[in-house]
């Protein structure tokens, strides 16, 4: 496998790294506070940055799903194992931190409401996506059936974006910023598509890795010279059975 | 409770999370790298 340089690694993870750092710094010193919400809206330019990076996960996971059923390449079924991990960690700060600001704005940590009840059920597939993987046990069974369900787990992202326009709901459809909000915003855009990035090609390597082990363990072990046990029929019916 | 800190608790819980994430995958890749190391000795052997 081609390795990546470690020094393009190490100098890509620490600029991530300077980046959020930089970005929390502005949010708590730079932006200014919204006059209706107080503080608690600050929590926006975390939350919003990271849904949109859990759809652009969802949407690995889709392509790669596609990838798979289409070539039948375990690479495929790497990258869209990879990509759901990150999905479930997304869509849980996604849910967190909008239970978090709902508890301040609305009083209730929770409402079941179209955009979150669809953003609860999408973290929910994909939780059950990671959950069915060990449960089967021979490789390509489990790339196809993961790569089927992966294409129809995506039909809810559509659900989660649509479901605040074309149903009443308590979510926000958009906010006014003002221009340094504005900046603050598209700020956090960089080091959280770096770190989106960053994680699942992690993510991919490892699982890659992971399945090569997996296979050399997997391999035929060379014939025992140990002696037959006593009764064991010559027949060769009886080979390699355990 | 401040609505300060509410938004202080949503950034240590979301990068708590991703650090939390990188710190696994990080600590799985030593993992695999020892056991890499252990079969390329046995296949040697």
């Amino acid at each position: 496998m081609k390795q990546i340089n470690p020094i393009f690694s190490g100098i890509y993870w620490l600029t991530t790294l300077a980046l959020l750092v930089i970005g929390v710094v502005m949010v708590f010193a730079y932006t200014p506070t919204e006059v209706t919400m107080g503080p608690v809206q600050k929590i926006f330019y975390l939350h919003m940055p990271i849904a949109i990076c859990t759809f652009f996960s969802c949407m690995v996971v889709f392509i790669a799903s596609v990838g798979y059923l289409w070539q039948r390449k375990a690479m495929w079924d790497h990258l869209a194992h990879a990509a759901a991990q990150v999905v479930v960690i997304y869509a849980a700060i996604v849910l967190l931190t909008g239970m978090i600001w709902g508890r301040a704005a609305w009083g209730a940590w929770w409402q079941w409401t179209p955009r979150l009840t669809f953003s609860l059920v999408l973290w929910l597939l994909y939780v059950v996506y990671l959950v069915i993987r060990p449960s089967i046990e021979s490789s390509q069974r489990r790339a196809m059936i993961c790569a089927v369900y992966g294409v129809v787990a995506f039909l809810d992202v559509p659900l989660v974006y649509l479901s605040v326009r074309l149903m009443p709901d308590i979510h926000p459809t958009s906010i006014e910023l003002e221009p340094a909000m504005r900046n603050t915003l598209l700020f956090w855009f960089i080091p959280v598509t770096m770190l989106t990035v960053g994680l699942i090609t992690a993510s991919f390597r490892l699982a890659k890795r992971q399945a090569a082990c997996n296979v050399i363990r997997e391999l035929p072990m060379p014939k025992s010279k140990t002696p037959r046990p006593l009764g064991t029929p010559l027949s060769s019916g009886n080979r390699g059975v355990v | 409770m401040n609505s300060l800190n509410y938004a202080i608790g949503a950034y240590v819980v979301g990068l708590g999370l991703i650090i939390g994430y990188a710190a696994w995958l990080w600590l799985a890749s030593i993992a695999v790298t020892k056991r890499e190391k252990r079969q390329s000795g046995q296949e040697r052997r």
